[in-house]
Parts: structure tokens; sequence; C-alpha cells
């Protein structure tokens, strides 16, 4: 199979430019795909954190933490009264569960609040402190860019000199 | 006699399923019996080109012959066995699981199940046919003791003749800028990273009227996809485009207003886009990995750099030396000769010809 190919000289070639590299004194130097960082790890939209669905589920928790005992109890008169009966026999029993996990869910309402308070006041900084970074960084960018503006332009003074 | 192809995935537009629905038709043109089965079945193929397994595994006779199609990891690679017939793999290679490390466990977890079946399947299979000579070592290192032979993708070249998607060639083909191209899926084994590196030093230092354009989807490769945009705006690189999944008529474009094919893969069975740039006429500068030198076969420009000022500067010889690019497509299109249609047909009909005799 090709056997009939011309091949070209692949080898002369690279020596070729690797020379003129050389001798020109070029650089392929350049930020390289291994600093770029990975992806994080890709989590399940519910496991992820977004402060936005911490505070909406902070809001519901604040004003509906406690629960009602008694629902209305519907039906045709015979089942509404059996209902009822039934509802006044078990009393003894859910009343106070209901009230224990009353307390529960106040306390965790309020921790929930406490913590999506925090964390909103924590990214609050962090965004400031961020934004400060990025003036920064955009600034040290905007002053390398002069830099290699410059030394590009004292690189093509020279080859022109060179040249003559 | 009756020649069944399976295969785990049967895909519209891949080279594996191009390669079998091509097989089939050479197959029937030839007077055998054929028919594929596949645990899947792209629904864009026409209707009766394969059925599906979901209803079971088909009845086989002892004197029909399995022809399996093996380039990932299935279930097939371990249910094949329990038929008593003559079976003949056809290789087309298993990318190793370390590309897809950090990118996708699953990828590479099914990657290792492949390979796991290649060398299960090591004693159980009378006969191989390997894509590239690469596919052939891989074969004999992982076991394989029957006869090997080597026999290239069969491509229907008519299909290229279609007609190409004539508002991208409007836009890019003749501005008077250097498109340089990568076609394939966005994979870390494609190391599409390296063609970036030398397209920045290429636009920065030589020609700045230049574009870089992958051509391929990135379904599944969301990661190192999102990894390789990062980069581009991390080296601000303009005038890159990653055009995802495009229909057909697009990429026939693509080729069309193409003036480079850069491949810097680390990681090919046969890389049917090298022949398809051969096709379209575009010279190829391919880093020599794996099968690329094979299907290259002399042709094209084959370097061993990856060095981003090497491989810019040895884009622009082949973009501003006219008698170089004259010699490098000249060079493709006898290789090309090598690939046609007909060629593949008579070498898969000597090769399956020697095994149904018991030549092979």
């Amino acid at each position: 199979m090709a056997e009939n190919i011309n091949k070209i000289d692949v080898d002369e070639i690279m020596q070729q430019i690797r020379a003129e590299i050389k001798e020109k004194g070029l650089d392929s130097s350049m930020l390289s795909f291994e600093d770029v960082p990975f992806d994080k790890e890709v989590s399940h939209a519910d496991s992820e954190f977004r402060i936005g669905s911490l505070l909406q589920s902070a809001e519901y928790l604040n004003i509906r933490n406690q629960i009602e005992p008694y629902k209305p109890i519907t039906g045709n008169p015979v089942t509404v009264f059996v209902k009822k009966v039934i509802r006044k026999l078990v009393k003894f029993y859910f009343l106070p569960v209901i009230t224990e996990q009353n307390a529960l869910n106040h306390h965790t309402a309020n921790a929930v609040q406490q913590l999506s308070s925090y964390v909103s006041a924590d990214s609050a900084v962090d965004v400031k402190a961020l934004e400060a970074k990025v003036e920064e960084m955009e600034l040290i960018l905007a002053a390398n860019k002069k830099e290699i503006e410059a030394l590009r332009s004292q690189l093509s003074a020279l080859t022109e000199e060179n040249k003559d | 006699m009756k020649i069944v192809q399976f295969l785990p995935t049967l895909a519209f537009g891949d080279a594996v399923g191009n390669d079998t629905v091509a097989l089939q038709q050479a197959m029937r043109e030839l007077g055998y019996e054929t028919e594929i089965f596949a645990e899947v079945v792209d629904q864009r193929l026409p209707k009766g080109t394969a059925s599906d397994l979901c209803a079971g595994m088909p009845e086989i006779g002892k004197d029909d012959i399995i022809m399996y199609h093996l380039s990932t990891g299935s279930k097939l690679n371990y249910s094949l066995e329990k038929y008593d017939c003559r079976k003949l793999m056809i290789y087309h290679n298993i990318t190793p699981p370390h590309f897809f490390d950090g990118y996708n466990a699953a990828a590479a977890s099914n990657a290792q199940y492949g390979l796991d079946g290649l060398k299960h399947l090591a004693d159980k299979f009378d006969y191989c046919m390997a894509d590239s000579d690469f596919n052939k070592n891989d074969l004999i290192n992982a076991g394989y003791k029957c006869p090997i032979d080597v026999r290239p993708i069969l491509i229907p070249f008519e299909d290229y003749e279609k007609k190409p998607d004539s508002s991208i060639i409007r836009k890019y083909g003749d501005d008077g800028w250097t498109n340089i191209i990568f076609v394939g899926r966005i994979a870390p084994n494609k190391k599409q990273q390296d063609v970036i590196s030398a397209f920045c030093w290429y636009k920065k230092n030589i020609n700045p009227k230049s574009r870089l354009i992958f051509v391929g989807s990135y379904n599944g490769m969301e990661k190192y996809y999102n990894r390789l945009v990062r980069y581009v705006n991390a080296l601000q690189l303009e005038d890159v485009i990653f055009t995802g999944h495009i229909k057909f008529p697009e990429i026939l474009a693509w080729y069309r207003a193409a003036d480079v094919f850069l491949c810097m893969s680390e990681h090919e069975g046969f890389c049917v886009p090298l022949v398809e740039a051969m096709y379209f006429g575009v010279p190829v500068i391919a880093y020599g990995s794996c099968a690329i030198p094979y299907t290259m076969g002399g042709s094209g420009i084959v370097t061993d750099s990856k060095d981003p000022a090497e491989t810019a500067m040895l884009i622009d010889r082949v973009v501003s030396d006219e008698s170089l690019r004259k010699a490098v497509v000249e060079g493709q299109k006898k290789r090309l000769e090598d690939f046609s249609y007909e060629k593949i047909k008579k070498l898969f009909a000597q090769q399956l010809e020697g095994f149904i005799s018991g030549r092979s």
C-alpha cells in the first residue's frame, strides 16, 4: 500500500524550522493546558449549594414551622361524626407528639435562619473581596499587556536593524 | 450459511456504524445472506438496516458465522461465546481508560470493561480483522493467537459528494482567512488542547487572520469541553469555533472551507477524518501516534513534535508554500486510492473467503 507516494521530507522541514526558531530566538512557552484546573465534580442540582435555594427554604421554614393538630374534617355527617370520635379517642397520644415536633421545628427554623443570615453576610463579604481582586488582576493584566507591546516594538526594531 | 454482524450500538454516521452498514452492503453484493444485530439501533438509520437485541439473542446455526465489531465495553463481549459457530472479530480499538480520568468516570469504567472483554475473548474467536496494524498489535498484546489480518475501514465515499451546507462555505470559505480544522469527537485522547496551543502561537505570531474549527460533538465529554473553552479564554484567543454536533452537510462544508487539517490525537484505531481530509484535498499535519502513521501511509505531514511554535511554523509552511502544499495534497490523493471502496471491498472479500474456506 502507498508505495508510490513521493514522501515529503518532514525531518528536513523540521530541522529548518528548529533552526529558524533558534536563530530568531523565538519562544514557544505559553500557558499550559495543565494550568487550567479540572471542573468540580458534577453534582446533582439538589446537592449543589445554591444560596437562593437556601434562603427560599429558610423563608418557608420561618413562616410555616408549626403543625396545626386539628385539621378540618369533611364528608357526610355520619363520617364526620365517626372521625371526630376517633380523634377524641387518640388525642391523648397525638397532641404531645405534635407539641414536641413543633418545638423541634421552631428551633430548626431558627437554626436555618441563623445559618442563612451568616452565609448571606459571608458571601457579601466574599463578593466584595473577589471584586477587589478582579480589579487588581485587571490592572496587572493591563500593565503586562503594555509591557508585552513595548517588548514587541523593541523586537521589531531589533529585527529591522539586523536586516539592515 | 448466514453471516450475522453484532455490535453494541449501531450509530448513524460514526466510523464503526458506517463500516458495519458498508460491510452489510458489500456482503450482499458478494451474494452472502447477512443481518445486523445491535443492542441499540439509531433511529435515523433506514428501517430494516438492523434488528435490536431487546427481544433477545437471535438463533444462529452451526454453519453460520458471527462477525463481531469490538470497540467498547458491552455485555456482548461475554454473551457471544455461547454460540457454537465460527466467529470473526472486527477490531476497531478501545480508548484506554486513563484518558477519561477526571472527565467522565462512566466512560473510563466502560473502556476498562471493554479492555477486560477484549482479553476475555482472546481464545474465543477464530479470526480477526483489524482496522490498522496498530489495532493488530493491540490484539496480539491482548493474547490473541488466531490469524489476524489488517483491513482498513470500508468507507462509502459517494456520501461525500452530497451537497455541502452553503451558508458555511459562503461565510468562511473564501474570505481570505486561514481555516485550520480538526474533525472528531471532543475527547481527551484526541488532545484538542495541543491543537489550541499550536493555533494560539500561529495566530499570535504568524497569521492573525486565521481561525480554528473543532468539528465534533462533546456529548458526554462536557467537562473536557469546558476545560478547553477555559483554556481558550485564558489564552485570550479569538476565532476558535466549537461546532458541537452538526449535520452531515455542515461537516462537508467545513472540509471544503478548510486550509489545513491539524490532528494532535494520541489515540486512534484508524482515524477516518484523516481519510476524509485526503478526499477533500485538505493537507494534513498530524502527530504520529498510534494508528495515524499507518492511515497516513507516508502521505501528509506526520510529525513527532507537539511544540506549539514548531507546529505553528509547520502550518505556515503548508499554508504559504504552494509547492509544498501541492506535493502534500498529491501524496494524500495517492494514499486515498488505497482506501477506495472497490479496493477495500475486494480485500475484505478475499479475507472473508479465506476465512470461510478455512485458509485463514
